[in-house]
């Protein structure tokens, strides 16, 4: 079944909250499986049960992944040998006639998924009905004739009895042309003195008058070629010998024949079952694909979500990926972030360098993996399941050229906001920020109240003050720089350490709720100073902030 | 003593290589593959590029095919191995891709001719003749080519046989002067045992060096060797002791050090190996003159050369004269004629 389509996230977005680098990262081992991977399309509400299923199966793949060490390994590798065929079978249904080399590339795929199919068959916890494989027993009984057991294959005289009996007589004709030959040779070298060379020439320098007169009066030779220093001389074939090379050159046309008709059976034959090898190919592609998100599952640490119908999002100490990464190989380490979002707009306001944007990202992150039915990077996670993913944050290019900050923001905007009561989640950061505060927060408040009681997630960050007001919109805050030493991070600034490691080690990211609050934290300034902006600058913006 | 028994037991990987095209590389190969085959010894046959054609498509004269006998393993692109007239039993499907299709291994069931047309780089061809030993080839010949991209198949084998012959020019002396040229090159020294390592590091991140007499070493900050001569001549110093150069050298390279450096001869000059020298003839023996010292990381093992009198053109050298003329120039070397061997007397 076609799930989802192109609109639950755009290609801009998949890649600027991280998703674009998870999907390339997950490990598959098969051409199959990155097939299946580039196929992958997100459960919307409406396939609530099937993501449930996949996520269970991809549960118990995890777990057969941390506890049946041995036994994954197995798969993994009878996997790993698996190649994309797709170009045979393909030929096989158009039913054209295969080579030894297509021949032996689908058996020996047939004995590698059967090798495949009967590990699963001896792991029942994971062989799950997405992965049924069928059994290729007869297809290879058919293409192993001698029963060798070996993935090689040969054109078997054990195809046919035509087959044999005519490369029996081959073979014997053979023997007896080169017997022949022998004896040619022989006599030439009893009539001459010269032994002819196995390809039946003698080569003589012109110099040796008397063993060229000799060679000239013997019948059984004749001159193939001369030059000035060297004289060609060739075996003649008699008569029995043209006879016999004249029967073998007509059985090796009945080989051929019986060849083609043998390639011919063996075609329509797997024809029959082209079907099932197709199916084959789609559950080792969807295997191999669980199988990468289960071990990209247990490298990153992430956990199975809730998914649920309710338009709501809870998310447990949440991690965003790529920063995660990014700060581990600085040395520093990500906060992990609560955020409990419900229907509606939820305000987050704070101080700059607080997170808000990587929160932002996370919250998308989380939701877009959860709905690709993979684990997400938290400790916990409940997702009300969403029907498309919009991220602003300024970091996109509008496909529009020539569009500024506001105008791509609006350009964007205008889509998100026709569609917003079809369940999705919204997330603008620092919304209009590119033009004038005061029309720039009457745009956002005029936002903020049409978005509030639509039927989606939506979360809003701003340095407005105006917005915090609003009613019914649930207001959460950084808790920022209040409880940090802001002389130690100057004093860090100074030793020349990284900004996002100091921040990283003072700030407190954490998101609080707050009521009744009608101004956004004032932490711009301070967070400007702790970074060594000239100080003649920051007096002088102090004194006009107290003015 | 034949070129078979210079080879069995001893190495299990060996090249052969044309000075030109028609040279005689596939009447050398032929004489091989039956050396071997009344030895009984199992032999793996790959090439570096096409070969084998009826037509050699250059000059449109007639190649001797390769026959290969029962149980040989051979391992050629797709389109030209499904055009061999011998049976085959195909063992693997390797993964290198050519433009002819992917390389396949198979196993010759029953005798007859085939063409070969291996891999298109050094790490595949090694795999592959790798792979082909443990299918059960006893010696594994690599057909090689010196001006092609694989030109250094010559490194990744044990030993290497050089064919010429009379197709390379009309007159013989050019040939003799040309041949005993290459093998000059194939005879390059290699380094002391104890730089090895480190300068194999250097030629992997294709690094340019000084390296002095401390062993401190000098970073040249080239990208390729045409045109730097200069360069490199003015950072060589009283106490270099070897100069490093990855890549490929010309003899203007040379040129430019001479011009700028008193010391160009008080140093040895270290390259990958034989297959990375563009020179001429004379430009060589100009270099020895001017007592140039080159040596080479992967030395190359000369076993024997090859010659073939007759050309394609419709000419050939007096075979006599040809053998004996390249015997005195290569002291030390086992010259043969693969034809004058191939008409055994009596």
């Amino acid at each position: 079944m076609q799930r989802g389509n192109n609109v639950f996230i755009d290609s801009r977005t998949k890649k600027s909250i991280g998703l674009d680098e998870i999907m390339n990262s997950l490990p598959t081992l098969t051409d199959y499986g990155a097939i299946a991977k580039m196929n992958m399309t997100p459960y919307l509400k409406e396939d609530i049960g099937e993501l449930r299923i996949a996520l269970e199966d991809l549960s118990n793949i995890v777990k057969f992944a941390e506890f049946s060490k041995r036994r994954m390994n197995e798969i993994k590798g009878a996997l790993h040998i698996i190649k994309d065929i797709r170009g045979s079978i393909k030929r096989l249904k158009r039913r054209e006639i295969l080579n030894e080399v297509e021949f032996f590339e689908l058996k020996s795929q047939f004995i590698e998924i059967e090798r495949l199919r009967n590990l699963l068959m001896a792991s029942k916890e994971i062989y799950l009905d997405r992965f049924k494989l069928n059994s290729s027993k007869l297809e290879i009984e058919l293409l192993d004739p001698e029963k060798a057991g070996t993935k090689t294959f040969y054109m078997y005289d054990a195809f046919s009895v035509d087959l044999s009996e005519i490369r029996k007589k081959k073979r014997e004709i053979e023997k007896n042309i080169s017997l022949m030959k022998e004896k040619l040779r022989e006599e030439v070298f009893d009539l001459t003195g010269l032994m002819p060379s196995k390809s039946g020439e003698i080569r003589i320098n012109t110099r040796k008058k008397s063993e060229i007169a000799k060679l000239k009066s013997c019948v059984k030779i004749a001159l193939s070629s001369e030059s000035f220093s060297v004289l060609v001389f060739k075996v003649k074939n008699s008569k029995d010998l043209k006879v016999l090379i004249n029967e073998l050159d007509d059985l090796e046309i009945q080989e051929e024949k019986e060849e083609f008709k043998i390639r011919k059976m063996l075609v329509e034959k797997l024809s029959r079952n082209v079907e099932k090898f197709e199916e084959n190919i789609v559950a080792v592609g969807e295997l191999d694909l669980f199988i990468a998100k289960a071990i990209y599952a247990m490298e990153i640490n992430a956990v199975k979500p809730k998914v649920c119908d309710s338009i709501s999002i809870i998310i447990e100490k949440g991690r965003h990926i790529s920063t995660e990464n990014a700060l581990k190989s600085k040395g520093s380490q990500f906060t992990p972030v609560d955020i409990s979002l419900r229907k509606g707009v939820t305000l987050i306001t704070g101080a700059n360098m607080g997170g808000k944007t990587v929160n932002l990202k996370m919250v998308s992150l989380i939701v877009a993996l959860a709905q690709y039915a993979m684990f997400v990077p938290a400790e916990s996670a409940r997702i009300g399941l969403v029907n498309f993913v919009y991220l602003s944050v300024g970091d996109e290019q509008s496909e529009k050229q020539g569009l500024s900050t506001f105008g791509a923001e609006i350009f964007n905007l205008k889509e998100v906001i026709s569609k917003s009561n079809e369940t999705g989640l919204i997330l603008i950061d620092e919304i209009a920020r590119g033009t004038n505060p005061t029309e720039g927060q009457a745009i956002a408040k005029a936002i903020i109240n049409y978005l509030k009681n639509k039927n989606s997630v939506t979360i809003i960050t701003s340095h407005f003050d105006g917005l915090c007001t609003i009613e019914g919109v649930k207001h959460l805050q950084v808790k920022g720089l209040s409880g940090a030493d802001i002389s130690k991070m100057k004093s860090d600034v100074r030793k020349n350490e990284q900004y996002e490691v100091i921040f990283e080690k003072h700030m407190d990211y954490r998101l609080e709720k707050v009521k009744n609050v009608v101004f956004v934290p004032r932490d711009a300034l301070l967070v400007a100073e702790i970074m060594g902006l000239n100080k003649e600058i920051i007096d002088s913006a102090n004194e006009m902030k107290k003015n | 003593m034949n070129l078979a028994d210079l080879i069995y037991k001893k190495y299990k990987i060996i090249t052969v290589v044309g000075m030109s095209k028609n040279a005689g590389k596939t009447v050398t190969l032929n004489y091989l593959i039956e050396k071997f085959d009344e030895k009984g010894v199992v032999i793996g046959i790959t090439s570096t590029g096409r070969d084998g054609e009826k037509l050699d498509v250059v000059t449109k004269t007639e190649k001797p095919t390769i026959f290969v006998a029962e149980n040989t393993i051979i391992a050629s692109a797709k389109e030209t191995l499904l055009k061999s007239s011998a049976k085959l039993e195909i063992l693997e499907i390797t993964g290198s891709r050519t433009s002819l299709g992917e390389v396949v291994i198979a196993r010759v069931k029953r005798g007859g001719h085939v063409e070969i047309s291996g891999a298109e780089t050094n790490k595949q061809l090694r795999q592959i003749a790798n792979r082909m030993i443990e299918y059960g080839a006893e010696v594994v010949i690599l057909d090689g080519a010196i001006n092609r991209k694989t030109a250094a198949a010559p490194t990744i084998s044990e030993a290497t046989i050089l064919a010429t012959g009379a197709a390379l020019s009309r007159n013989m002396s050019n040939v003799i002067e040309e041949t005993v040229f290459q093998v000059e090159l194939y005879s390059l020294k290699g380094v002391e045992r104890k730089v090895e390592v480190e300068l194999r590091k250097v030629f992997d991140e294709k690094e340019f060096i000084i390296i002095d007499n401390k062993g401190t070493r000098n970073h040249i900050n080239i990208i390729t060797t045409l045109n730097s001569g200069r360069m490199i001549g003015e950072k060589i110093k009283d106490c270099s002791k070897y100069v490093v150069l990855s890549g490929s050298i010309v003899y203007k390279t040379f040129e430019d050090i001479i011009n700028v450096s008193e010391n160009y001869k008080n140093v040895i000059y270290i390259i990958q190996d034989a297959t990375k020298i563009f020179l001429t003839p004379r430009e060589w023996k100009m270099l020895n003159k001017k007592e140039i010292t080159i040596r080479v990381l992967n030395k190359i093992n000369l076993l024997a050369v090859t010659l073939n009198p007759y050309s394609p053109h419709g000419y050939n050298f007096d075979p006599e004269k040809f053998l004996f003329s390249l015997k005195d120039r290569l002291p030390g070397i086992s010259v043969i004629d693969v034809m004058e061997v191939e008409n055994a007397e009596g």
